[in-house]
């Protein structure tokens, strides 16, 4: 009982702090609050970087056998990636003959947290980036990264152990989660036109640096000296 | 007066309540209070944080999602058995629960400006993870480098209201209350020295070893 009335107090002291806030929020000042200073587009636009490309998201559809290949592709990466990654856990723990006893298995992993709660969701992020670079839409990205994960737990990563329901639920769901925030963060920072800021959303996403990403716009300012300009915007796809 | 409530009936159904027939991902942040149950009589009151997600699929009324409710807790004074021998500690509690998630959202009831009531129910199937603090004395097999991993199965029973807004781009929030119940099937004993290899000392059986009540507060929005 005791338990249920602190919770509910808990409960009270959230609700009195928004109500609270929205108080205050009502009872401003009016009287007190400027407008901002209106910039003129000159002054915004000198106020900014000069900057060769403009770095977004460009959706469009896929045929099937676009994304069949796109899931192969990351499909043989993986193969690749998981001996490399985790040699030790290859060598001393896998075999085909556990391969062949944990095809079709599902279970709960006893992992520790690193794994579950920090490797998979930032693998799933890259997965969820990669297909966002290649053009598909945020919940489409979604779901080739679940395909693409539950592909890796059930036919790759069982050489070492059998398919976790953690892994396939957290590796496309939070790295989806973490992969929006990545990918305004990126973004945001690519789109500053400042080297560093540059160089860091590259680290964050760095599908944004390869050749299949579609979301990079040239841009090509033009000036006739006089009273005209021209901005010209190329996007190779 | 025929033509009037046709007409109105045309109008009511007409109007949009909210975006539909689409994929959704919810994500928010949760405060829980958990009553566990451990063996020889003993409980403990927790409490602790973490998040929520859901994924599924929104038609008018009906939702289908899977979800996920997480959260970080510390566990005081219950008794464990494993092994054949029982074990009285603390520990920090990791709990994770999954399951399909069938939500119906009530839109006669509409407590304030487009929100709207909903519940909903489903099983669930979890795992909750003690990880023991230093023991005092060093009688026992179990110390800071163990961790005891149980297999809950259970349910979830959940009522909350949710912003319905034309586009889901429009991030609609929501608030919720979830009760759970959970009891173990499963348990096992986990070396954890290592943070990189997962070494299982032992798997048993471990029916109602620890069971417990969770009350959940959630709020979120629509990721996209």
């Amino acid at each position: 009982m005791i338990h249920i009335k602190f919770f509910a107090v808990n409960i009270f002291i959230l609700l009195s702090f928004a109500n609270t806030l929205a108080q205050q929020t009502r009872d401003l000042d009016v009287d007190h609050y400027s407008e901002p200073e209106e910039l003129s587009l000159e002054t915004q636009a000198a106020k900014k970087r000069q900057k060769k490309y403009h770095y977004g998201y460009i959706d469009r559809t896929h045929t099937f056998s676009e994304s069949a290949k796109h899931i192969a592709a990351i499909y043989g990466v993986t193969w690749v990636v998981y001996p490399l990654t985790q040699p030790d856990v290859v060598r001393k723990k896998g075999s085909f003959t556990k391969y062949k006893d944990n095809f079709g298995k599902l279970v709960f992993d006893k992992d520790e947290p690193f794994w579950n709660w920090f490797v998979h969701p930032i693998s799933g992020s890259q997965l969820y980036l990669y297909y966002r670079a290649n053009g598909y839409n945020r919940v489409d990205s979604l779901g080739m990264s679940f395909i693409s994960s539950a592909l890796f737990e059930f036919t790759v990563e069982i050489y070492t152990e059998p398919a976790s329901i953690q892994d396939l639920y957290q590796t496309p769901v939070l790295g989806s989660v973490l992969g929006v925030g990545l990918e305004n963060l990126s973004m945001y920072l690519l789109n500053t036109g400042n080297m560093m800021g540059r160089v860091l959303g590259h680290i964050l996403n760095p599908s944004t640096l390869l050749w299949f990403y579609e979301g990079k716009v040239q841009i090509i300012p033009e000036y006739n000296g006089k009273d005209a300009g021209r901005l010209t915007m190329l996007v190779n796809f | 007066m025929k033509v009037f409530i046709v007409t109105l009936l045309l109008l009511i159904s007409s109007t949009i309540f909210s975006f539909e027939n689409d994929l959704v991902l919810k994500g928010g942040i949760s405060y829980t209070a958990a009553k566990i149950r451990g063996i020889s009589g003993t409980e403990d009151s927790l409490n602790g944080t973490g998040f929520n997600t859901h994924f599924g699929y929104k038609w008018v009324n009906w939702e289908i999602n899977l979800s996920s409710y997480i959260f970080w807790g510390e566990a005081e004074d219950l008794t464990y058995r494993a092994q054949g021998t029982t074990y009285t500690g603390d520990g920090k509690l990791r709990h994770v629960s999954f399951g399909p998630t069938f939500k119906y959202t009530f839109n006669q009831f509409e407590p304030y400006k487009n929100w709207y009531l909903y519940a909903g129910l489903g099983p669930s199937w979890s795992l909750q993870t003690v990880k023991f603090d230093e023991p005092d004395d060093d009688q026992t097999v179990f110390d800071n480098n163990h961790k005891l991993t149980y297999e809950s199965n259970g349910g979830f029973l959940f009522i909350g209201a949710e912003e319905q807004t034309k586009y889901k781009e429009m991030h609609p929030a929501y608030i919720e209350i979830l009760y759970s119940y959970k009891k173990s099937r499963s348990l096992s004993v986990v070396d954890t020295t290592s943070t990189t290899e997962t070494n299982i000392i032992s798997t048993e059986e471990s029916k109602q070893d620890l069971s417990g009540h969770f009350f959940m507060f959630t709020i979120g929005i629509t990721i996209f």
